[in-house]
């Protein structure tokens, strides 16, 4: 590649870098935007359907906007007087609002002032505030029943009857257009950044004939800063959003706090609460104008003040939307980082032969599908869980003597494991020695058959035979007792193991030259002295991987758990292991982040032992 | 003599097997005598054809036999692809990329399962066959197992098909596969076996009876039948035999297969 066209293709690879970043921007502005219209639409729908009296009998006729044009009504008067008490049940018509209260009602919405927004309520299909705009299709009305909507630069949320039963209509708001930057003046961070970038990668690649290390440090400099400077832009729309609904909530609730209707002489916080769904109201303090970040209860939280009368302060909180915004890091630092990723490719393009280049691209055509398998259903779900385990009570968790019980029933359940083995060994020898009769072959048959059946049909057998008491166990079951239920399971995992490592110490076996043996013989030893000084020596090997993957399987059992003894029996938690509480602790209780933080806690316990099992691995990759 | 002693001992393990199979025959007042039976005084049939019914057996089998088959063709390809450029495919970054592999297996099935399960939920995938299956479709194991078979051809062979003019895509799918075919079987037999018992990962995964696996039909048997022992045994039964048939189809197989695992344990 010219040294030009070299210099090009590294400009070029910059900037669709930075335009995918800023487009990610653009995209989370969007999405914050949007979710503050739904937010604050809701919101509407929710006051509308407070402070608007139900329809006076005789129900008034549908609306017709000719007659409602040009009218224009005062927009606060006294509301109409509660209709008379109904022994009746409610007929929809009955359950919907009074249309001329509701008319006013929407009005008054739009000279609301310091609304960031328009807003627009339907009545069924026929606009209320601005008379001459297109009526909703009845397929949009039809179709709010279900979820919002986002139609022609609007957010559309039902309005729902005052049971909230049916959708009689719908709230409509178009969010004013406002910059989101961080900066005063609404200033983002990202464009110049982005241009930063690019110059940054356009110099270093003009300037140098190929990109020494001092200078493409530069640009994953600038790349970096890219990335943090469009973080900070996504954060700012996210706070944005929130202190938005904060400030247009406020003014509804004042305006709610004079017009719910009568008989009330002072508006109850209840009252206002139940208009905002989304986030509390509480009794407060006079304070400041602008929204607030403070922490209730350990937890992060955005208020404001409201006065709501003479006097009379509450406080309205939210759940801040910028605790969400680092999820747009996942996006945003692969997009900045594409640009120095590209360019070290193009520079080891540059420098490597031909052959060795179509090889590489071979190579990762071949390794492309498990790759991309890898990282999504494995790496990603395994750094996914060490997230979700940061969000739990850790302390809580080392204190909690379940957890303790799990983990000591664990290793004592592993303990099955060398007589298994011992006695896998032992058959594997027997079925060695008598490899051509039928008795050893019989046995090997016998020994593999609880092998291939599953875990399910095992742990029934076997419950079968204790529960009944059969081949003579008495009447006792050893399952709902205290002292015998964990050995009773580790008596079905001997019995069900033996087979799988007999049959891994039978390759062993098979492997071993004979003439080892008959060497040992001619030497004047017994069978005894050829078994102990030849042939377990020369099974070193396969006894540590058959102990280690036995013990690495038996700390990691579950289905036996789950089918036979759920963790019981009951108040001592007797068979309780770590797999099934993990379980039980997910799909149990919904406690996802406590699981995930009791699996983080068992993976790193079992690395432990995975260790020399991996070192064996790496050996044979090695050797290979 | 010892002999004998064999017999006895393989009649022993077999005994829980025996029994479940006789149990399955017995009517339900049988349950009451004492000391239970080990036979059935009066054998019926009664059992399998309501369990039959309960299971949904052929739906179950379906479901099993779907999982177990995709997860093994998936398995198979992709750990034969990756496995052969692990093995006879020079880039850059090689022997990193097999570390990190290396380091995949060390990730235990556990820490996976709440955010795959979060994952595939949020998809829209739990409780079909995409949600099911698509999790298990590469294995880091099979992909070791598939490299070691790759390492062991000779250079020679790859060098005449070159020759011949052979591209890499028939070297690989014309020469190389069909020379590690033992290896193949063996990893195809094993994934086929492995899926077919899987169980917590489908028992997360499914709610309705339709897309139940075998084992976790069979657990359904087990908690709603709790009382009816010869039931649970006709059901286990049912579930086990297919399972038996293909292993006694697949017996040459899995001798190749304990061979060459084997080889691959010893190394």
């Amino acid at each position: 590649m010219s040294s030009r066209g070299w210099a090009a293709a590294v400009t070029v690879a910059a900037t669709i870098a930075a335009t995918l970043a800023l487009a990610v921007v653009f995209a989370a502005e969007r999405h914050y935007e949007r979710a503050f219209a739904f937010r604050i639409a809701g919101t509407t729908a929710a006051y509308v359907a407070a402070v608007t009296p139900p329809p006076q009998p005789p129900p008034p006729p549908p609306p017709a906007p000719r007659v409602v044009r040009g009218r224009r009504r005062p927009s606060i008067r006294p509301a109409p007087p509660p209709p008379p008490p109904q022994l009746a049940p409610l007929s929809p018509a009955a359950r919907s609002y009074d249309l001329p209260s509701l008319l006013t009602q929407a009005r008054a919405l739009q000279t609301l002032p310091g609304w960031s927004s328009d807003v627009e309520v339907y009545f069924g299909t026929a606009p209320l505030v601005d008379a001459t705009a297109p009526p909703l299709s009845p397929d949009d009305l039809s179709y709010l029943a279900a979820a919002g909507l986002w139609r022609a630069g609007r957010a559309l949320v039902p309005l729902k009857d005052r049971d909230g039963q049916e959708v009689v209509g719908a709230v409509a708001v178009r969010p004013h257009p406002m910059p989101h930057g961080p900066l005063p003046g609404g200033i983002g961070f990202a464009f110049p950044a982005a241009i930063l970038a690019i110059g940054a990668a356009a110099a270093t690649a003009f300037r140098e004939r190929s990109l020494r290390p001092g200078a493409r440090g530069g640009y994953v400099g600038a790349a970096l800063f890219l990335a943090l400077a469009t973080y900070l832009d996504v954060r700012a729309a996210a706070r944005q959003s929130t202190d938005r609904w904060l400030v247009d909530t406020r003014r509804l609730l004042q305006e709610a706090a004079t017009r719910l209707p009568p008989p009330r002489v002072r508006v109850a916080i209840s009252d206002l609460a139940a208009i905002v769904r989304d986030g509390e109201v509480v009794a407060g303090e006079p304070a400041d104008s602008p929204p607030r970040r403070v922490r209730v209860d350990g937890e992060r939280r955005a208020v404001v003040a409201v006065l709501i009368g003479s006097g009379r302060w509450v406080e309205l909180r939210s759940v801040p939307a910028e605790l969400e915004a680092p999820r747009w890091l996942i996006l945003l630092l692969p997009s900045a980082l594409l640009g120095p990723l590209a360019i070290l490719l193009l520079r080891w393009a540059e420098r490597t032969p031909a052959r060795l280049r179509r090889e590489t691209a071979i190579a990762w055509g071949f390794l492309g599908p498990a790759g991309l398998h890898l990282t999504v259903f494995t790496i990603g779900p395994a750094l996914y869980a060490i997230y979700l385990a940061t969000a739990a009570n850790l302390p809580a968790l080392a204190r909690d003597p379940v957890t303790w019980n799990a983990l000591r029933n664990t290793a004592l359940y592993a303990l099955y494991v060398p007589v298994s083995v011992a006695l896998a060994l032992v058959a594997a020898l027997a079925v060695f020695r008598y490899r051509q009769h039928w008795g050893g072959r019989l046995l090997s048959t016998a020994f593999v058959l609880p092998y291939v059946a599953s875990a399910v049909v095992i742990a029934l057998v076997w419950q079968a035979i204790y529960r009944w008491g059969s081949f003579g166990l008495g009447r006792t079951d050893w399952l709902s007792n205290t002292g015998s239920a964990l050995p009773a399971l580790m008596l079905i995992s001997v019995w069900a193991h033996m087979g799988g490592q007999m049959v891994v110490f039978l390759a062993g076996l098979q492997a071993i030259p004979p003439a080892y043996l008959d060497a040992a013989r001619v030497d004047g030893a017994g069978a005894w002295r050829g078994f102990w000084r030849v042939t377990l020596p020369l099974l070193r090997p396969v006894t540590w991987f058959v102990v280690l993957t036995g013990v690495l399987g038996a700390l990691q059992m579950f289905t036996l758990v789950f089918v036979l003894t759920q963790g019981g029996p009951s108040p001592s938690h007797a068979t309780g292991v770590m797999v099934h509480r993990i379980y039980q602790t997910a799909f149990g209780q919904q406690a996802f982040a406590l699981a995930s933080a009791l699996a983080v806690v068992f993976a790193v316990m079992l690395l432990i032992l995975r260790w020399p099992q991996l070192a064996i691995l790496r050996r044979q990759v090695r050797n290979a | 003599m010892r002999k004998v002693l064999l017999g006895v001992v393989a009649v022993g393990m077999v005994a829980p097997f025996l029994y479940m199979v006789s149990v399955s025959f017995m009517g339900e007042g049988e349950l009451l005598r004492w000391p239970p039976p080990l036979l059935p005084h009066a054998p019926t049939t009664g059992n399998y054809s309501a369990m039959v019914e309960v299971l949904p057996y052929a739906r179950v089998l379906l479901n099993t036999a779907i999982l177990a088959g995709c997860v093994m063709v998936g398995q198979v390809l992709t750990s034969a692809a990756a496995g052969y450029a692990f093995a006879r495919l020079r880039f850059p970054g090689r022997d990193g990329i097999i570390a990190a592999s290396l380091a995949i297996l060390t990730i235990p099935a556990i820490l996976l399962l709440v955010p795959r399960y979060l994952m595939i939920e949020s998809l829209g995938w739990a409780d079909t066959y995409p949600g099911l299956i698509s999790t298990e479709l590469v294995s880091v194991w099979g992909i070791f197992l598939m490299r070691q078979a790759f390492l062991m051809l000779p250079r020679e062979v790859e060098d005449a098909a070159r020759m011949d003019g052979a591209g890499e895509w028939s070297l690989f799918w014309r020469v190389a596969l069909p020379m590690v075919r033992p290896a193949v079987t063996a990893l195809a037999l094993l994934a086929f076996l492995d899926q077919w018992r899987s169980f917590l990962w489908p028992l997360v995964i499914t709610r309705s009876p339709r897309m139940a696996v075998a084992d976790v039909a069979l657990a359904h048997v087990h908690t709603t039948y709790a009382g009816n022992l010869p039931y649970q045994m006709a059901a286990a039964v049912l579930l086990t035999v297919p399972l038996l048939l293909i292993c006694l189809c697949a017996q040459r197989y899995m001798l190749s297969g304990v061979r060459v695992t084997g080889a691959s344990v010893r190394l």
